[in-house]
C-alpha cells in the first residue's frame, strides 16, 4: 500500500520511510510517452501532456487546476461563514459547488468521457485546491480538535508509532487512500437506479429519524451531483463538436459520447464501450466526488462480457473495434504518472488502480473467455504496467490460462497478482456470503480481495510483529513512551518458552492498545469525511441511513496485517537452536553480540551458527512450527474483538514496501542481518538468509492454515532459466494447492537482470514485480534493482 | 539447488506416516548409500519438475568431468574443510522426494537419480528407484550405462526413463577419455532399448541420448554420424540432448586435489550448431539440453 502525506495536520504525517531517500545515479531513460506500438503514441502523448509526473500530484491542464481552485475557495468561504455547520453540511455544499465548477476533460484520442483531473481520487498532496471531495475533509478535520473529538495527544502517539516503524495506516485511525468503486451496484443499476432507492428509502423513513433523513438527503444531493457530471460531459462534447478541425475518427467519438452521456451510466450500460467507460467513470467520479482515492478498474472479462458478445452479435462492434477500445482503457491507466521516473524513496509508484481477471463465475465456472485473452494480450502488446493485472485463479483453473500468465511472466511482462479462489472464496464464505456473491470477489489495491459493494477497503493496519521484538533487545525507553508501548526486555530468559511468552505479550500488548485506539476514533471519521455518495453504494448503509463509517456498513471487518512474521521467525529459531539447544553462547552473549551489529570476532563467530539455524522457508518443523504458533497465538488472542465498526478483526500477512525501509532503519537483528539490511516480504523468506529451493518454500507456506488469514502474499521471485511455461504454470497451480493467498512472481534470469543494468537501453520493456507495485526495471533505482536481483538467487 | 544432510533429519519416520510403511531398518528402504547432492525444483534432468538426488562414486574418469567431486566413493572434505557427501538411506531420499509430490503431479515431473554414477551404488540406486516407483512417482536415472548386466537389469522394473550418457562412440577414445572399455555401455544399452521396446505402447519407459560435447575432443563429424546411426537403430530412443562442455569440474576438482580437462565454455551458437547438424543424421528429435 502507497505511504500518504496529510499535510492539513501536521501531525499524522505518516512516514513510510520517505526520509531515508538517498541519491541515487540513475540512467538516462527516454520520454515515457515515445515507447510502444507507433499508432497509439499520439495517445501517449497526449495523456502524458495532461497527467503529471506521479498520480497524486496536479493535473498539467490550467481548465482542471481553477476549476479545483474555484470549488476550494468557494467552499472556504463558505465554512468560513457558518461555523456552526458540521461536516455532512459541508460535504453537501461541495457537491453543490461541484456541480458548478466542474470542468470536464474530454481527450482526442481517447473515445471515453469521465477526465475530472483527480486520478481517481488519490489527487491529496496539494492542499492549496485538493481534490474536490477532499475539500470537506481538509477543512472538517479540525473537528478532530475544535470539537474535542480525538485528543492531540493521540495523534502524537499515532505519529510516534509510525516515526518508530511498530505500525502505521494510511490516515489517521481509518486508512483514507484504499477504496474500492461500487461498481456491481453501478453497472446493475446505473446512478440512477441506486439515487430511486435512496428516494424510495426517504420516503419511508420515519419523521424522527432527522439524522438519518438528513444524512439520505445528502445521499441525493450526491447522485444530482454525478447526474450534473455527466450532463458536463455531454455538452462538453456537443461543443467540441462544433470546432472545425475534427478528424472522422473524432467526430464519430464525440458523436457517441454524446449519445452515451445522454443516458449512461446514470441508466446501466447498453453496450460494451459503455461499459468501459462506467467503469473508468465510477474509479473517477467516486474519487472526484467523495474524496475516495479508488484502487480498482473492476473485473471486466466477468463482467462486462456479455455486453461485448451482444455487441458481436448486434453488428454494433467488431473485434478490432473491441481491441481499440480495450487498448486505449489500458494506456489511459498507463499514462496516468511517468513510468520512467526513477523508482526510489516516497515516489507512489503503485497508484494506478489494478483490474481483475479470471476467476469464476456465480456457478463457479472457470473465466477464461474472449476479454480475458484480449486484456492479456493486448497489455503486453501495448507494452504497460498499469492497470496491474489481478488474476484469479485456482488449482482448477484451464492449463491454458495459467500457461498464458506464465508464458507472459517468462518474457519479462512481471505484472501479475495471482489471487487464489480457492482460499478466497472459503474466506468469504466463512464470512456469511452466499457462494454466489463469494465467487463474485473482486481483486483490489496490492493483494486485497473483496465482494463490491460488500465493504470498504479502508481497514488495513500495518503492524510489525518483529518491530517490538527488536524493541525487547535494543531498548529505548523513552522512544517506548513516546510510542506508549510497554516492552519486557529478553534479558534473564531462562528458557526459550520464557522468551516467547515475552515475544507474544509485547506484541499483543502493543496491538491490543492500537485496536482500542481504532475502536474509540475510526468512527470518528464520519464526522470529519462522510461519504452520502458512495455510502449509498454500499451494503447496509442505505438500510441504516448512515455513513460506511458510523456503523453503516453491513460487513466492516478491520485487518490487521502482522508484518515481518519471517524475520521474527528466524530471529526466534536462531535463539532456541544457538543459545538454547546447542548451548553455543549464553542469551546474554547473543544479545550483546546483536547490539554490537555483530562486530568482534565472538559475534561473529555467533552469527556463523545463527546462520545454521532453521529459518523460514526451509520448510523445517522449528520454523514452520514458530509461524504456525504465532499466527495462532495472534488469533486466538484477537477471537471475538469487536471493532470500530463492528466487525470481525482480520489477520493478514503482507507488508508493502516498508521491507525495504524500514529495514534500513532497523539495527542488527538476531537472525544475523545486520543493521540496515531488508527485511522479508510476507511470507517470502528472508532473501540473504534463504538457500532453500522453491520447493522448499511452497511447502512451508503450504504448512499453514490460511483459513486463519485474511490475506497473505508471497512476492516469490525465482530463476526462470530452464522454466517452460507449462512448469511455471504448474508452479502457479501447486502454490493454490497449498491454500495460501497471493502469489506474485517474478521468473528471470539473473543474467538477463544484471545485463538491464548494464544495457537498460536493450531492456526498456522488462517489468518486475518490485513489491505491491510492479516497474520497469530500468526505472528502478540501484538500491531497488539489486533487491530484486538478490531474490532472484530462489531456485 | 544442493541440499544437506540437515535436511534429511525424520524423513524416514515422515515416509513412514506418509503411509508407505516403510519403517527405516527393515527391506529397501534401510539400504544406505552415499549422496554428494540433492537438487529440487530440478527442470533439466527429465520432465516437468524434479528432484535429482546425486549419488556419490563413479567407475570412470571422463577428463571432462564437470563433477569430480562425484568420484570417491567416500565422504571427503574440500580444501576449506567443507563436507562433501552423506550417508543416508533409501527411505530417507524417497521421504525427501515425497515433499514435493503437487510439483510433480502438477507438472508431469518426477525424480531423477544421477551421480557420479548412480549404478555403482547398485543396492542404493535399485532401493531408491524402486520406492519411488512405488510410491507412483515418475522415475528417471541418469546413467552413462557403464555397470554389471545383473544391476541393469535390476534397475529396468523401476526406471521410466532412461537418461543414458553417449560420451563417445570410438572405442579407443571412449577408453582414452573415460578411462573405462566401452564394451559394457553399448551391450547395456541395447538390453534397456530391448526392455523398453517390449513395454512399449503403455508411455514409460524410454530413452533419450545425452551427449556431452567437447569441442575438439568429441564433436567431429565421424562421431556425430555415428550417433545418429546408434539413435536410430535404438527404437525406444524418443530424442537427443546435446550437451554442450561447461568448465564447471575445473575448481572443484582443485578444490580436492584432482585434475580434469579445463577450457572456455563455447558460445551458445556452438551447441545450436551440433543441434543442426545432428538433426540432419538421424530421425529422432535433437534438441539442446
Amino acid at each position: 500500500m502507497p505511504k500518504i502525506v496529510l499535510s492539513a495536520l501536521a501531525l499524522l504525517t505518516m512516514v513510510a520511510g520517505a526520509e531515508s531517500v538517498k541519491t541515487v545515479p540513475l540512467p538516462q531513460l527516454p520520454d515515457f510517452a515515445e515507447v510502444g506500438p507507433q499508432e497509439y503514441r499520439p495517445l501517449r502523448r497526449e495523456l502524458r501532456a495532461y497527467y503529471p509526473e506521479e498520480c497524486h500530484e496536479r493535473m498539467k491542464d490550467a481548465a482542471v487546476s481553477n476549476s479545483f481552485a474555484r470549488i476550494w475557495n468557494d467552499l472556504s468561504s463558505w465554512f468560513a461563514a457558518h461555523p456552526e455547520a458540521d461536516a455532512l453540511d459541508v460535504r453537501v455544499q461541495n457537491y453543490r459547488l461541484i456541480r458548478r465548477h466542474f470542468h470536464p476533460v474530454l481527450f482526442r484520442e481517447s473515445p471515453f468521457y469521465f477526465e475530472a483531473g483527480a486520478a481517481g481520487g488519490y489527487a491529496v498532496r496539494y492542499e492549496a485546491a485538493p481534490t474536490p471531495g477532499n475539500g470537506t475533509r481538509n477543512l472538517c478535520q479540525r473537528f478532530y480538535h475544535d470539537r474535542g473529538l480525538i485528543p492531540d495527544e493521540e495523534f502524537k502517539v499515532l505519529k510516534e508509532r509510525s516515526l518508530q516503524q511498530y505500525s502505521y495506516i494510511c490516515g489517521p485511525f481509518v486508512d483514507q487512500i484504499h477504496n474500492m468503486p461500487p461498481f456491481k451496484a453501478i453497472l446493475e443499476n446505473g446512478f440512477g437506479g441506486m439515487q430511486a432507492k435512496v428516494q424510495a428509502t426517504l420516503a419511508a423513513c420515519p419523521a424522527w429519524d432527522k439524522d438519518g433523513r438528513r444524512y439520505l438527503e445528502a445521499m441525493l444531493e450526491g447522485f444530482e451531483t454525478v447526474r450534473a457530471i455527466q450532463q458536463a460531459f455531454r455538452e462538453a462534447a456537443e461543443a467540441r463538436l462544433r470546432q472545425a478541425d475534427l478528424s472522422a475518427r473524432e467526430r464519430d467519438w464525440l458523436e457517441r459520447i454524446v449519445r452515451s452521456a445522454a443516458r449512461c451510466p446514470w441508466e446501466k450500460p447498453r453496450t460494451f464501450f459503455e461499459g468501459l467507460n462506467t467503469l473508468w467513470f465510477c474509479r473517477e467520479i467516486f474519487g472526484y466526488a467523495d474524496g475516495l482515492s479508488c484502487f480498482s478498474l473492476g473485473h471486466p472479462d466477468a463482467w462486462l462480457i456479455d455486453l461485448y458478445r451482444q455487441d458481436l452479435a448486434a453488428g454494433v462492434l467488431t473485434e478490432p473495434e473491441a481491441r481499440d477500445l480495450v487498448r486505449r482503457f489500458l494506456i489511459q491507466a498507463e499514462c496516468h504518472h511517468n513510468g520512467f521516473k526513477p523508482v526510489d524513496g516516497s515516489v507512489d509508484h503503485e497508484m494506478e488502480t489494478p483490474i481483475t481477471l479470471g476467476g469464476c463465475d456465480a456457478q463457479g465456472a472457470p473465466i477464461w473467455n474472449e476479454l480475458t485473452r484480449m486484456f492479456l494480450e493486448e497489455h503486453q502488446a501495448m507494452d504497460v504496467v498499469f492497470p496491474k493485472l489481478h488474476m484469479r485463479y485456482s488449482a482448477q483453473s484451464p492449463k491454458e490460462y495459467l500457461e498464458t500468465i506464465a508464458r507472459m511472466v517468462l518474457q519479462g511482462h512481471c505484472v501479475f497478482a495471482l489471487f487464489n479462489d480457492d482460499v478466497h472464496v472459503a474466506g468469504f464464505l466463512k464470512d456469511g456470503f452466499p457462494l454466489a456473491r463469494a465467487r463474485d470477489y473482486e481483486c483490489v489495491g496490492c493483494w486485497e480481495g473483496f465482494i463490491s459493494t460488500a465493504s470498504d477497503v479502508s481497514t488495513a493496519n500495518y503492524t510489525s510483529v518483529f518491530r517490538p521484538f527488536v524493541a525487547a533487545i535494543h531498548r529505548d525507553e523513552a522512544a517506548e513512551k513516546r510510542a506508549r508501548v510497554t516492552i519486557e526486555p529478553f534479558e534473564g530468559c531462562a528458557s526459550f518458552e520464557e522468551l516467547k511468552r515475552r515475544a507474544l505479550g509485547n506484541y499483543l500488548r502493543y496491538v491490543r492498545d492500537l485496536l482500542s485506539c481504532y475502536t474509540r476514533y475510526g468512527r470518528l471519521y464520519a464526522k470529519v469525511s462522510p461519504r452520502p455518495l458512495y455510502s449509498a453504494c454500499l451494503d447496509g448503509c442505505l438500510e441504516r441511513r448512515r455513513d460506511e463509517h458510523d456503523l453503516g456498513l453491513s460487513f466492516a471487518p478491520r485487518v490487521l496485517t502482522l508484518g515481518f512474521l519471517a524475520n521474527t521467525v528466524d530471529s526466534m529459531c536462531a535463539i532456541e537452536k544457538v543459545v538454547f539447544q546447542d548451548r553455543f553462547c549464553t542469551l546474554d552473549e547473543m544479545l550483546a553480540a546483536v547490539r554490537a551489529n555483530w562486530q568482534g570476532p565472538r559475534a561473529q563467530a555467533i552469527r556463523a551458527e545463527v546462520l545454521k539455524a532453521p529459518y523460514w522457508g526451509d520448510n523445517s518443523a522449528a520454523s514452520n512450527g514458530l509461524m504456525k504458533w504465532w499466527i495462532d497465538a495472534i488469533s486466538d488472542d484477537l477471537a471475538g474483538l469487536s471493532t470500530d465498526q463492528r466487525g470481525p478483526c482480520k489477520l493478514s500477512c503482507i507488508i508493502y514496501r516498508e521491507f525495504f525501509y524500514w529495514g534500513e532503519r532497523t539495527p542488527a537483528t538476531p537472525d544475523g542481518r545486520y543493521a540496515g539490511d531488508r527485511f522479508a516480504q510476507g511470507f517470502a523468506p528472508s532473501e540473504y538468509r534463504c538457500r532453500s529451493a522453491i520447493t522448499d518454500v511452497f511447502n512451508a507456506i503450504g504448512s499453514l492454515d490460511h483459513t486463519r488469514l485474511a490475506a497473505s502474499n508471497a512476492n516469490l521471485m525465482f530463476d526462470g532459466s530452464g522454466l517452460t511455461p507449462e512448469a511455471l504454470g504448474a508452479v502457479f497451480r501447486v502454490f493454490a494447492k497449498k491454500g495460501a493467498h497471493l502469489l506474485q512472481p517474478n521468473s528471470l534470469d539473473v543474467a538477463t537482470l544484471l545485463d538491464a543494468q548494464k544495457h537498460p537501453e536493450r531492456h526498456m520493456d522488462l517489468i518486475v514485480k518490485a513489491c505491491g507495485f510492479s516497474a520497469r526495471f530500468v526505472a528502478l533505482s540501484p538500491r531497488w534493482q539489486q533487491e530484486v536481483i538478490e531474490r532472484h538467487r530462489l531456485k | 539447488m544442493n541440499i544437506t544432510r540437515r535436511a534429511f533429519a525424520g524423513a524416514a519416520a515422515a515416509f513412514a506416516a506418509a503411509g508407505h510403511g516403510m519403517a527405516e531398518g527393515t527391506g529397501a528402504g534401510a539400504v544406505s548409500g552415499t549422496l554428494f547432492g540433492m537438487e529440487k525444483f530440478a527442470t533439466h534432468d527429465g520432465p516437468g519438475i524434479r528432484t535429482v538426488a546425486f549419488l556419490k562414486g563413479c567407475p570412470l574418469r571422463c577428463v571432462w568431468c564437470h563433477s569430480p567431486e562425484s568420484w570417491s566413493y567416500r565422504i571427503e572434505k574440500y580444501a576449506n574443510g567443507e563436507t562433501v557427501g552423506w550417508q543416508t538411506t533409501a527411505a530417507e531420499v524417497v521421504a525427501e522426494f515425497l515433499k514435493d509430490r503437487d510439483f510433480y503431479v502438477e507438472s508431469g515431473g518426477g525424480v531423477t537419480i544421477s551421480g557420479g554414477e548412480p549404478l555403482a551404488q547398485a543396492e542404493f540406486a535399485v532401493a531408491i528407484l524402486r520406492l519411488a516407483k512405488e510410491a507412483g512417482l515418475h522415475t528417471a536415472i541418469e546413467t552413462s550405462g557403464f555397470a554389471p548386466d545383473k544391476v541393469i537389469q535390476a534397475a529396468l522394473p523401476y526406471v521410466d526413463l532412461w537418461l543414458y550418457d553417449v560420451k563417445e562412440l570410438d572405442a579407443a577414445k571412449y577408453l582414452q577419455y573415460m578411462k573405462r572399455p566401452i564394451a559394457a555401455t553399448l551391450a547395456n544399452l541395447r538390453t534397456v532399448d530391448a526392455w523398453c521396446c517390449a513395454k512399449a505402447g503403455k508411455g514409460p519407459p524410454s530413452v533419450t541420448l545425452r551427449l556431452p560435447m567437447i569441442p575438439g575432443l568429441n564433436d567431429d563429424e565421424a562421431e556425430l554420424a555415428a550417433i545418429g546411426r546408434l539413435a536410430d537403430s535404438l527404437a525406444s530412443v524418443k530424442g537427443l540432448d546435446v550437451e554442450p562442455y561447461v568448465p564447471y569440474g575445473v575448481d572443484k576438482a582443485k578444490r580436492l586435489g584432482l585434475e580434469v580437462y579445463s577450457a572456455p565454455r563455447p558460445p551458445q551458437e556452438y551447441g545450436e550448431a551440433l543441434v543442426r547438424k545432428l538433426a540432419a543424421l538421424t530421425r529422432k528429435p535433437v534438441r539442446l539440453g
